[in-house]
C-alpha cells in the first residue's frame, strides 16, 4: 500500500473517531450553552428545592422554610410579640 | 514494493495519528464525565429584602461560624433575656444555611443557622435613624409611615452605627418612667458601655420621661422617641425589623 493511501485512510479513522467521541459526550456538546451546567449556573433566590438528584443543587438544595412573598398588611397590621418587662438598655 | 525507509515513516505517521485519536476521545470523555461527577457549586444569595428568621428548636438555635457543620458554634438561647422569642435577621442564604446577623458584640457580628432550625418572615418595614439630623422615619413596603425627632447618644457616649435588628418589643411595667410607655430593644451594642442599669449595655429605642431633650445629643446611646410615636413603633414593627442607624 502506498505511503500516502496509508496516511488518507488513518486520517479517515481519526476523523471517524473524533466524530464519534463528541457523539456520544452530547453533555459537552452543550456545555455552553445548558441552564444547569456548570459554566451556566441559574441561581436560585427562591428555593431551589429538586432533592437528591434533582434540581440545581443536589443534595443541598434549600429545603427548609423560604422567605414567602412579601405580604402588605399594611404599616400598622402587624402583630408583634410585646412582653411587659423593665428595660434595661442603656438610656 | 515500499522501501524500508518508507515503510518506517509511514508506520511512525500512523502511530502518531492513532496517538492523537486516543488523546482526543479521553479528553472528550474524561471532560465530559469530570462534568457530570462534579458536585455542582452552591452559591451565597444576598437576600434583597430583609427576613426575620424565628427559632423553632426549644433548645434554642445554633449558629456556627460558617455554613459547614464542622465549623465552630455557639447556640443561643430560644428566648432573649427578656422572655421575647429568639428572632435573628436573615441576609443570606447558601443552601440549607442562613446567614444571620447576630444580638452580639461586637456589634455586626453575623453568623450561619440551619433553615430547619427557623421559621422565616419577609418584612416590610425599616427603620432609619439619622444621627446627625435626630430623626428616626419608619419606611413600610418603600414608602415612609411615620417620621419623628429624636434624641441621640452624647458625644462620650454615642449611639453606635451600623445595621442592626429589633430584638425584643417591651411593655415598660412603669409607663411614666425614664423608658416610656414602651421600648424597643436593638441587636446593638454600646461601644463605651459594657453595663448600664443591669443590663449589658443594649441599644434600645424607647420613650422617654424627659421629652424636651427630644432632637438633642445627650442619651446614653439609646434613642428616644416621644411617647406617642414609641407606642406606634411598638405595636407596628415585628420582630426582626432592620434598624439602619448612621
Amino acid at each position: 500500500m502506498k505511503l500516502s493511501t496509508r496516511i488518507t485512510r488513518t486520517f479517515a479513522i481519526a476523523t471517524i473517531a473524533v466524530s464519534g467521541s463528541i457523539a456520544v459526550a452530547p453533555h459537552l456538546a452543550g456545555a455552553a450553552q445548558g441552564p444547569g451546567d456548570i459554566t451556566n449556573p441559574t441561581h436560585c433566590t427562591h428555593g431551589c428545592d429538586g432533592g437528591n438528584g434533582g434540581g440545581l443543587q443536589g443534595p443541598d438544595d434549600f429545603t427548609a422554610p423560604t422567605p414567602p412573598p412579601v405580604v402588605d398588611p399594611g404599616p400598622e397590621a402587624q402583630d408583634p410579640t410585646i412582653v411587659v418587662a423593665q428595660p434595661t438598655f442603656t438610656g | 514494493m515500499s522501501t524500508p525507509v518508507r515503510t518506517t515513516a509511514a508506520a511512525l505517521a500512523r502511530a502518531l495519528l492513532v496517538a492523537l485519536v486516543l488523546l482526543a476521545t479521553l479528553l472528550f470523555t474524561g471532560l465530559g464525565t469530570a462534568a457530570h461527577a462534579a458536585k455542582p457549586r452552591v452559591h451565597t444569595v444576598e437576600l434583597t429584602t430583609p427576613v426575620a428568621a424565628r427559632a423553632t428548636v426549644p433548645e434554642g438555635v445554633t449558629v456556627w461560624s460558617a455554613p459547614r457543620a464542622t465549623a465552630s458554634s455557639v447556640t443561643l438561647p430560644a428566648t432573649t433575656s427578656f422572655g421575647t422569642p429568639r428572632v435573628l435577621l436573615a441576609t443570606a442564604t447558601r443552601g440549607t444555611w442562613l446567614r444571620v446577623l447576630l444580638p452580639t458584640r461586637p456589634n455586626g457580628s453575623t453568623g450561619w443557622v440551619r433553615a430547619r432550625d427557623v421559621i422565616t418572615r419577609a418584612i416590610a418595614d425599616e427603620v432609619r435613624v439619622d444621627l446627625a439630623a435626630h430623626t428616626l422615619t419608619w419606611w413600610h413596603a418603600g414608602s415612609v409611615a411615620l417620621e419623628s425627632p429624636v434624641a441621640v447618644g452624647a458625644p462620650e457616649t454615642p449611639t453606635p452605627a451600623g445595621t442592626f435588628f429589633v430584638t425584643d418589643l417591651l411593655q415598660n411595667a412603669d409607663p411614666a418612667g425614664a423608658y416610656g410607655p414602651f421600648a424597643l430593644g436593638l441587636s446593638a451594642h454600646s461601644d463605651t458601655l459594657s453595663e448600664f442599669a443591669g443590663g449589658d449595655g443594649q441599644i434600645g429605642v424607647h420613650g422617654t420621661d424627659t421629652p424636651w431633650s427630644i432632637g438633642q445629643s445627650v442619651s446614653h446611646g439609646c434613642v428616644r422617641v416621644p411617647n406617642d410615636v414609641v407606642e406606634r413603633l411598638a405595636h407596628g414593627l415585628p420582630l426582626g425589623t432592620r434598624v439602619v442607624i448612621g
